[in-house]
């Protein structure tokens, strides 16, 4: 882990936070998730590993913003899953334009997993409109942000400072 | 080492998780939560203009009414009960809970500590009851809205008052994820259209008696049940909450010797 490229992705992952905490202060009730678009911007270049060490810490970001998760861990948990899940879809020799929205969309599933099934279990509404549109806005600006998230890893090997 | 690195984080992780559903003290976790981000919070929220102070100047009158009434309908018919004065401090939402899949279930203000909030002070929007304080930092406190968790409210429902538990949800009701439900209803004693406000706790803490709650929009009588549940569509929208008032009155536990 020398060179710049876990500062880059902290930094990455601090403007994404600022992103959605920005929409939440505004209203925006399910804001595009920002932070899993750049956990699968690295999984897809980097693969499993750092994907699920980016989801962790994003997921920790998340946990800390005030107002503070409850339980604390549960969403560093659902997000480093979700850079997991988003690193098996990592392919050396590049991937079809069109590839980062079907990861996205699935990443944003796995984040919402363990609160849906929490409300579930508990027998409480799951405002499954919300959730939807959550996937769909954050799979549409992936479209375009987790490609600049994955340039950017590339330029960072390419001029060997990663 | 490298591969290490994702295995003891995931671990450490896990250990923090199960000492929170423990219960174990980890203040000083989020602590570094609300110091860190809170001011980033606070900084990336919109600045105040002239319709927030045309609101928190409404929700001040709002609340002055309210005590009049309070007053005046309490002096009518018992003349040596009071409900005091409530001084409150006005606040902005600055975010939303981001982890409950049922809507918000915590809200984050940006007045702390050194506003005078107290944990357990509740939390009024011009249009009824958002909820109570259960964290305070130094710049921002964290509110549990109604309806959250397993946090019930006591509650009135119609002319008549009765009385009733407000809860998010219920097992054997549906409705929607933004509805509320009361359990423990007297049978056929409210209906439809019914306004609900708050029962009022010894000291006004958490809650000061008499703040709207919501409306029951359907009452479901469960065949083979002593009780009526109501579902009750709430007074706040959460999504479009902005500014609030947090009673910090020290509140009287003791009727005011006359």
């Amino acid at each position: 882990m020398t060179g710049l490229r876990w500062p880059v992705r902290l930094l990455l992952l601090a403007i994404a936070l600022v992103g959605v905490l920005a929409l939440g202060a505004r209203g925006v009730l399910a804001p595009p998730d920002l932070v899993v678009i750049v956990v699968v911007g690295v999984a897809l270049s980097a693969g499993t590993g750092p994907g699920a060490i980016t989801g962790l810490l994003g997921g920790w970001l998340i946990d800390l913003a005030p107002p503070v998760a409850v339980p604390l861990g549960l969403s560093a948990l659902g997000y480093a899953a979700a850079g997991w899940v988003a690193g098996l879809a990592h392919r050396r020799s590049g991937h079809p334009w069109w590839w980062s929205v079907p990861v996205v969309a699935a990443a944003v599933l796995v984040t919402r997993a363990a609160p849906v099934l929490i409300d579930l279990a508990s027998a409480r509404p799951v405002a499954w409109g919300s959730i939807a549109w959550q996937v769909v806005a954050t799979a549409t600006l992936g479209l375009v942000l987790v490609a600049v998230v994955e340039r950017l890893e590339a330029g960072l090997l390419r001029r060997r400072w990663a | 080492m490298r591969r290490r690195v994702l295995p003891v984080l995931l671990v450490l992780t896990l250990l923090v998780l199960l000492a929170d559903l423990a219960g174990a003290p980890l203040g000083p976790v989020r602590g570094v939560g609300d110091a860190v981000l809170g001011p980033v919070e606070r900084w990336v929220a919109p600045a105040r203009d002239e319709s927030d102070r045309l609101e928190r100047d409404n929700i001040a009158l709002t609340q002055e009414v309210r005590r009049l009434r309070d007053r005046q309908g309490v002096a009518e018919q018992l003349g040596d009960l009071d409900t005091g004065d409530l001084p409150s401090v006005t606040a902005r939402v600055v975010a939303l809970d981001r982890a409950g899949a049922s809507g918000p279930e915590r809200i984050t203000l940006d007045v702390g500590r050194r506003d005078g909030v107290r944990t357990d002070s509740a939390v009024v929007a011009p249009g009824g009851l958002v909820g109570r304080v259960v964290s305070v930092g130094e710049w921002s406190a964290d509110v549990e809205v109604i309806g959250s968790g397993d946090s019930g409210v006591g509650v009135r429902s119609g002319a008549k008052g009765v009385i009733g538990t407000l809860s998010g949800s219920d097992p054997t009701t549906s409705h929607a994820a933004d509805e509320l439900v009361i359990t423990q209803l007297t049978r056929d004693r409210v209906a439809a259209g019914d306004a609900v406000t708050t029962l009022g706790s010894p000291g006004s803490r958490p809650y000061p008696p008499g703040v709207p709650v919501g409306t029951i929009s359907r009452v479901a009588k469960a065949p083979g049940e002593l009780t009526d549940t109501a579902v009750v569509e709430p007074a706040v929208d959460l999504a479009a909450v902005d500014v609030v008032a947090v009673v910090t009155g020290p509140g009287r536990t003791a009727k005011r010797a006359s």
